[in-house]
């Protein structure tokens, strides 16, 4: 089932992201239009701004198929940038013009989005993959800390829970601690986190599993060092105590700024601190004092793409070349007209949106590829782990009840989940060195 | 003198804006008592206002010279101005003194200093003594008329291409702003040039005197910047109407006498009105002298203008992308299509519907593309240049392109045999017009025969842009009325236009059309704008059937205004299916579609 190639190939994957490589997109004719829009805009041309823009507006239906509809949400993030910049001054007449901007994200009950996050592998290959990973770990344990730093809202928890209680006799006491993040980033949730984690503790209880839950309100804008601080300081954390204390990363790390947003000297934007090694960015700060939490396990999953480029136009590339997938994948899923649907396709214009019309500390999605992470947490003194064997029987036992486009690539110690070949999630599991 | 004032109007006396702030004679009199009421008062009350204003003084030369104005129009003229002269007032903080370093000067900026030779160089005759009897003595100069402009054209060529190509991008094939840079050094070059063969023909070597001509001496000019120049703009609309009454009575020494004065108050103004004021006082005094512009020898300089009234403002842009998109949905699903342009100019309307049809879903079609255009003065192919850079673009996207080139002094000189038309089976036609129609009018039976020939191409659309105004009464006072409304709008929205250099081009370009609407008649007055309404009848008539423009386009031409217009004041708005684009309340110009009405199967038998 792996590796099944075609569909929308928009770039050559091996091309790399040098200037001549990218003179020979044209076999992907939107994404090159994309590409001179952004040229035109970056470079203030409005008459070629606006005859490109006539061009895609043409070209890219919202209503069309999954390539216009992932143009029509470049485009729309596009105008959303040149309303901002540029020679336009109107925000209050794009109104009125009736081009609204607005991306309608909706706000998700629990169950909705229980149901939203099984629909695609997306999501589920992490959670089983990092589950398996945490039974594994946690085995003769008492208290079991989990740290879940989740953009899905715990939606990971209520499987282990029901893994927990099956698998231990005398189940340990869970203490759940979430970073309440202060920032809006989809899926977004209609309750509270005192709600979630009330729901969440009943939930544990009627599987026999005390629970307690905490949130910490925090932020990734400072590399989440008030969550850490706070762990500390309530002494939340004990290394000696005999509790395990797993870190459950998932793709909520790439909203930490990293070194291209240099918040540490941010007095001037423009001077990325690349020149200097010695300067580290708040997301090798943060894995650096993960590590001063000597924690048992720690499992990071995230998207597998490099949306930090400073230069608009590599990001507006990286993106295209990987946020295709999830409109390739829609079509598997959801049926046309479905408002499931519109929700997921909202959330990827979202995330299209910020990653192309944003800049700055608005701009969160800031995904790194495995490599780059992986380097990171090597440097903040982590050694990987492979995933057991049964941990990938069942990821793969997950995959089946998806379409058969989905695969399962293991490269070293991580394991990456694949769509017609192409990376999408990758997942790896850390030990204190 | 007659006095027969059917038309005054009572807003005239009771708008306590124009009252306040116009300060005019007129108004301040006891004419504001005497509030009009019933039509009879009102001409009882004008001739009263007459003699009291004439009596206290307050404006000896209009009594004296007791012209008659049609007060109605006056006060939106006015107003309009003030409203002009506000913006401009606030833009430039330094008015008085930036008024007093350049009274004189023809154009706002030392810009105008070289367009002007360009203009004058293509039309010698604007260079005229400051007396009226070199203007009505213009023999010598008239011969002069030979300035290559083409030939610069044909230098700037490769650079054109050069920068296209470089620029990597596809629908930068056709120059825009590429085109512009390069003649302002060109005609430099050009004025040095006809300044050396001028001396003989003209006294005046300085370029920039084309209104100071009218006024005499720049020194005698500069006393006048002190008044108020509120007032003045008040006083300037009367002038211009006043003269345009002379003209339209053939009181010429009035008219004259007149059109100097409108010199000598327009330098007092700022911005756009002093803009709209001068030219139209140009376009009066050109009619008074019998100096008419040479239309057949400036197509060139016509492309160059327009390239740059398409960048600075959204009009023409406007034109062809709702234009555009009607031909493109009409173009959905057929595997060879065929336009025919009546508009062609330097082809920029073009790139970007090629560019959505080599992209459009299901592959593009084959692309045929007819160019029709005046011919160049100097049997340069500009036609064929134009075809060749689209036949480049639709090579690199990928589009089976065709192109013809015609070369044809009037549309009414186009046989629909002429074109090769393949069955409409197998090709499908669109023709596409941007402000070329109302030149049929000035031709009695070209309108008719152009349309019998469109319908002959059995066109699956036929794309309209025109003016929205109505430029073509039978009353010369009428028409003056109306064009200086519809100017000094259009001149108010390019005053924010952030260019400079583009802006006095544009400026140039309109210009052109209200000299032409003053200035000629008969067959020499093409631009004889009408509005929708009129256009609606006449396409009606003859054979067609109006297409709604979708809600698709309005929008579309919406987003673009909002994010690249620059200002609040362009409005969109739609009109039976039409789309209009206007500066605040006013409409400015209209895209409309039509099909041929027994052509098309859904409507039956016809």
């Amino acid at each position: 089932m792996r590796d099944v190639k075609g569909g929308l190939d928009p770039f050559n994957s091996t091309t790399g992201y040098t200037r001549s490589s990218f003179t020979s997109i044209g076999s992907f004719p939107n994404a090159k239009l994309l590409v001179h829009c952004v040229n035109a805009i970056e470079s203030n041309d409005d008459t070629l701004s606006q005859q490109i823009l006539w061009v895609l507006n043409n070209i890219a239906p919202p209503d069309g198929d999954s390539n216009q509809r992932l143009t029509c949400a470049f485009l729309r993030a596009l105008i959303a940038r040149a309303a901002k910049t540029g020679t336009c001054k109107l925000l209050p007449s794009m109104e009125s013009a009736h081009c609204n901007l607005a991306i309608d994200t909706h706000k998700f009950s629990i169950i909705e989005l229980a149901s939203f996050v099984d629909l695609t592998p997306w999501h589920r290959f992490g959670y089983t993959a990092a589950n398996a990973a945490i039974l594994e770990a946690v085995e003769g344990y008492l208290v079991i800390h989990i740290v879940d730093l989740s953009l899905t809202h715990c939606m990971q928890i209520p499987t282990l829970i029901d893994a927990i209680a099956n698998r231990f006799e005398v189940p340990p006491l869970i203490k759940l601690t979430v970073a309440g993040a202060i920032e809006d980033v989809p899926p977004l949730l209609d309750l509270s986190y005192e709600e979630l984690g009330s729901k969440l503790v009943n939930f544990a209880r009627s599987r026999n599993v005390i629970m307690e839950f905490r949130v910490i309100p925090s932020s990734y804008a400072d590399g989440f060092s008030s969550f850490i601080e706070q762990l500390r300081v309530q002494h939340l954390v004990y290394a000696e105590s005999g509790e395990a204390l797993v870190i459950n990363c998932h793709m909520m790390l790439h909203c930490i700024p990293e070194e291209t947003l240099s918040g540490i000297h941010s007095t001037n934007s423009n001077a990325y601190s690349y020149e200097s090694s010695s300067i580290s960015s708040f997301r090798s700060m943060f894995l650096k004092s993960l590590r001063s939490l000597d924690p048992t396990l720690v499992v990071l999953v995230d998207e597998d793409a490099d949306l930090t480029s400073n230069n608009l136009v590599c990001r507006l590339r990286s993106a295209f070349n990987y946020l295709w997938i999830p409109y390739d994948t829609v079509d598997t899923f959801l049926p046309r007209g479905s408002r499931q649907r519109q929700w997921y396709e909202a959330d990827i214009s979202w995330k299209i949106e910020n990653v192309i019309a944003h800049e700055g500390m608005q701009r969160v999605e800031r995904l790194e590829p495995k490599c780059r992470w992986i380097q990171r947490v090597r440097n903040a003194n982590f050694r990987g782990i492979s995933f057991a064997e049964d941990a990938i029987s069942e990821v793969k036992t997950m995959l089946d009840e998806h379409a058969a486009g989905w695969g399962l690539k293991k490269e070293d110690d991580d394991i990456v989940l694949t769509w017609k070949g192409h990376n999408v999630v990758f997942a790896s599991a850390w030990l204190p060195a | 003198m007659k006095r027969e004032h059917s038309n005054l109007h009572p807003q005239r006396f009771t708008n306590p804006f124009s009252l306040a702030a116009g300060g005019y004679s007129l108004d301040s009199t006891s004419t504001g008592a005497s509030t009009m009421t019933s039509n009879n008062g009102k001409a009882k009350a004008w001739e009263e206002a007459k003699g009291h204003q004439a009596d206290g003084g307050m404006d000896e030369l209009l009594a004296a010279l007791g012209y008659k104005v049609r007060s109605s129009d006056m006060v939106e003229v006015a107003q309009k101005l003030e409203q002009l002269e506000e913006v401009m007032g606030h833009a430039q903080e330094d008015g008085l003194s930036h008024l007093a370093s350049d009274s004189v000067h023809y154009n706002p900026s030392d810009l105008s200093t070289w367009l002007e030779s360009m203009l004058s160089e293509l039309n010698p005759n604007l260079h005229f003594d400051p007396s009226a009897d070199s203007l009505l003595a213009p023999a010598e100069s008239s011969t002069v008329t030979s300035i290559d402009f083409s030939d610069h054209k044909y230098h700037q060529q490769p650079k054109l291409l050069e920068k296209s190509t470089s620029s990597g991008y596809d629908l930068k094939v056709i120059p825009g702003k590429a085109a512009c840079s390069q003649p302002q050094i060109d005609s430099r070059e050009s004025k040095r040039l006809k300044t050396d063969l001028y001396q003989t023909s003209s006294s005046s070597s300085s370029p920039s005197t084309t209104l100071g001509s009218f006024m005499g001496s720049a020194e005698s000019t500069r006393p006048v910047v002190l008044v108020d120049s509120q007032e003045n703009g008040v006083r300037l609309v009367h002038l211009l109407m006043a003269c345009a009454e002379a003209v339209q009575e053939d009181n010429f020494n009035q008219a004259e006498a007149l059109v100097k004065q409108i010199g000598f108050l327009a330098v007092s103004q700022a911005g756009a009105m002093r803009k709209v004021a001068t030219y139209f006082a140009e376009a009066l005094a050109r009619r008074i002298y019998k100096i008419f512009p040479q239309n057949s020898v400036d197509h060139s300089l016509s492309d160059i203008l327009q390239i740059h009234f398409y960048e600075t403002c959204p009009y023409l842009k406007f034109a062809h992308f709702t234009a555009n998109q009607a031909i493109l949905e009409a173009f959905e699903g057929k595997k060879r299509v065929h336009v025919i342009d009546f508009s062609m100019n330097q082809g920029m309307q073009w790139p970007a519907l090629m560019q959505a049809l080599a992209l459009r879903p299901g592959g593009p079609p084959a692309f045929r593309l007819t160019g029709i255009g005046p011919p160049a003065h100097d049997n340069t192919d500009q036609l064929q240049e134009v075809g060749w850079k689209l036949a480049q673009l639709a090579e690199t996207i990928h589009v089976e392109f065709e192109y013809r080139g015609f070369v044809a002094n009037s549309l009414a000189d186009l046989d629909a045999s002429m074109l090769e038309l393949r069955p409409p089976e197998v090709e499908s036609v669109a023709v596409n017009s941007v402000f070329e129609l109302h030149k049929l009018l000035a031709i009695p039976g070209a309108m008719k025969k152009v349309l019998s020939v469109v319908k002959q191409m059995k066109p699956e659309i036929v794309t309209v842009v025109e003016q929205e105004a109505n430029h073509n009464g039978p009353v010369f006072l009428d028409r003056f009325t109306e064009s200086l409304h519809y100017y000094s709008t259009l001149f108010d929205s390019l005053e924010g236009s952030v260019s400079t250099q583009d802006k006095v081009m544009s400026e140039v370009y309109l210009a052109k059309q209200i000299c032409n609407v003053v200035a000629c008649e008969g067959h020499g007055r093409v631009e004889r704008h009408e509005t929708l309404t009129q256009w609606r009848t006449r396409l009606v008539s003859a054979g067609f059937a109006p297409v709604h423009l979708g809600s698709n386009a309005f929008k579309q031409a919406s987003m673009l205004l909002a994010l690249f217009a620059g200002g609040d004041g362009y409005r969109v708005e739609e009109n039976n299916g039409c789309l209009m684009l206007g500066w605040h309340t006013r409409p400015l110009i209209t895209t409309s579609a039509w099909r041929v009405r027994n052509h098309h199967p859904a409507d039956g038998a016809a």
